[in-house]
């Protein structure tokens, strides 16, 4: 035990001498991470806020309809309506159709890309516009016989928006634990196998009377909490940039203990790539995969938050945690031991198979 | 016997580097590995380090396996690699504390040897500074001081000399025949006969894995560096 803490001790102090990473460390996140949720969110904004930009193709009743898109929708005036659609010159295209000339408009057809965020915003305000035109012949009709507007709504809907929730930056902070967790675990872990392998550090450390254990849960300890700080550098900026703010302090100590157990099995699975590459690089390569696994896994949880497995799913339950208390909730206590014990057990497991690697040459 | 190899050999993948190599070395004995690159000399130097696990034979360092027992063969072997790193952001000094302690020193046992060692080896103008900034010649002195911190029965070197200056190499040259008559057995591989019977009192020359011949090199022994008795 006193040697993996002396190991632990001096990779600390010589990742906190490092200028560069705790530059990058700290600066990187710190920056970037609220600077892109900013910048992200406003652009967001600008597009729901803005009239959707669509092509209409030219007809008088085109023209009538267009009289009722004030606000809602801007006509782009473009050569091939298709191609501008094509090319996301513009997101729907407009087609209006008359029973005859000068007669009420009969069908307004909506082209847009299906799955294109912005086609969906323009199909709706183009329905919104519809509406509009609609609404006083409606109103005629309904008078002709009899009748207002109100026998057409019995029930009223109104909105009453109120302030908080998290907003599009908010709802990031669950990945932004699991995917910075990763980066610094797994940059740390490279730098202490592979990358001593190169420098020719590693066959000096391996000479020395240190069991297999202690060298490789003091390099863990080096990895872990350089994941989880960096982490919890991210997401204390990711929260600063999101409309919600600070969580509190228990839900904040959730989003640590989601670092926590990322970083955890971060660590170990990187050591034990970092124990089988010949250089840091190498090391790299095949951590890459395992960070793209972590970051589809933790993508796709949110469509599995409410399957009771999940929370035994290492990774994929840290995320679950962090996604609950970014929202200012806090998760069962159930919930918490899973995510604690799976992460210890599938790290435990990592552990043994780095100690089987240290000697392989 | 300090260092006994009986026919060992060792394989990497298709290709065998060690093919039944037989050596003995006693305590106060310093052997020369000589031989071109490729020889086997560094392979010979890990699988005695316990580095490099024998394919076959048998390797034994003061009667401990280096297959089977391998922390008891780390703990009385002492090993400068050709290309050692070292952590540049730690001085000298910090180095061989941390080294210390893993050879089971306590902090401030591990404190007294590493400042008797930087002594010794002449280190104190720069055993302070961080070792990026070391010359070649000053971390193969930390290295030397590392190898004998835990005060172990073999000594291993490969290549020590390589690339470090003519006083550099006096005092590394000088330190290793203080080890040896010291009682202490070192193992010393390098390309230069010259060197090696300069430095050694015997000498082996390898080549293509195997032992070609053996000669004894009759060499002053001297019991200090630069007039200190080595600590």
């Amino acid at each position: 035990m006193r040697r993996a803490w002396a190991v632990a001790a001096k990779e600390l102090l010589d990742l906190s001498r490092d200028r560069r990473a705790l530059l990058l460390g700290l600066l990187v996140p710190a920056l970037s991470v609220p600077l892109l949720s900013l910048l992200v969110e406003a652009d967001t904004s600008r597009r729901l806020s803005s009239p959707a930009r669509v092509a209409v193709v030219r007809s008088a009743g085109a023209e009538e309809l267009l009289r009722f898109a004030q606000g809602l929708v801007e006509a782009v005036p473009v050569a091939d309506a298709q191609e501008a659609l094509r090319t996301g010159q513009v997101s729907a295209v407009v087609e209006v159709r008359q029973a005859d000339k000068g007669g009420a408009l009969q069908e307004v057809v909506v082209r847009y890309r299906a799955r294109d965020p912005e086609g969906l915003v323009a199909r709706e305000r183009v329905a919104q516009v519809v509406a509009r035109y609609s609404l006083p012949l409606v109103d005629r009709a309904l008078r002709a016989h009899g009748l207002d507007r109100e026998a057409l709504t019995p029930v009223r809907l109104r909105d009453e928006p109120v302030p908080g929730g998290a907003g599009w930056a908010g709802s990031l902070v669950p990945l932004v634990v699991v995917v910075w967790s990763f980066a610094g675990a797994s940059l740390v872990a490279a730098d202490l196998t592979a990358g001593e392998k190169e420098r020719g550090a590693w066959d000096i450390l391996r000479c020395a009377p240190v069991s297999r254990w202690s060298l490789v849960a003091g390099k863990f300890v080096a990895c872990w909490w350089a994941g989880t700080a960096l982490a919890a550098v991210a997401t204390a900026a990711q929260l600063a940039a999101s409309a919600a703010g600070f969580p509190g302090i228990p839900q904040a100590v959730v989003l640590l203990l989601a670092a926590a157990c990322a970083s955890a099995l971060a660590g170990g699975a990187s050591l034990a790539v970092g124990m089988v590459s010949r250089s840091a690089r190498e090391a790299h390569q095949w951590t890459f995969p395992l960070y793209l696994l972590a970051m589809a896994g933790a993508t796709g949880s949110g469509s599995l938050a409410g399957w009771p497995p999940a929370a035994a799913v290492p990774v994929l339950n840290a995320f679950l945690l962090a996604q609950r208390a970014a929202a200012g909730g806090l998760p069962e206590a159930s919930q918490l031991a899973w995510a604690v014990a799976t992460s210890a057990a599938a790290c435990a497991l990592l552990l043994a198979t780095c100690t089987r690697l240290v000697d392989r040459e | 016997m300090s260092v006994e190899l009986e026919g060992v050999r060792k394989r990497y993948g298709p290709l065998e580097v060690l093919r039944g190599v037989t050596l003995r070395a006693a305590p106060g004995e310093a052997v020369g590995l000589v031989g071109p690159n490729g020889a086997g000399k560094t392979t010979t130097l890990r699988v005695l380090a316990a580095l490099a696990r024998p394919t076959g034979g048998v390797a034994r360092v003061c009667g401990w396996d280096v297959a089977r027992h391998p922390d008891q063969v780390r703990r009385r072997v002492g090993f400068v690699a050709e290309q050692s790193g070292v952590y540049g952001r730690l001085s000298g000094l910090e180095i061989l504390e941390y080294f210390g302690v893993l050879y089971g020193l306590a902090r401030s046992e591990a404190r007294r040897r590493a400042e008797q060692l930087v002594s010794w080896l002449g280190m104190e103008k720069f055993c302070g500074r961080p070792a990026s900034t070391y010359s070649r010649g000053m971390r193969q002195r930390l290295h030397v001081a590392r190898a004998l911190l835990h005060d172990p029965e073999v000594l291993l070197l490969d290549e020590p000399t390589t690339g470090l200056d003519a006083s550099t190499c006096r005092l590394v040259r000088e330190a290793v025949r203080s080890l040896a008559r010291q009682g202490r057995c070192v193992v010393l591989a390098t390309h230069s006969a010259e060197e090696a019977s300069h430095v050694c009192s015997r000498v082996v020359h390898l080549a293509e894995g195997t032992v070609q011949h053996e000669e004894a090199a009759h060499y002053p022994l001297r019991a200090t560096v630069e007039g200190h008795p080595v600590p």
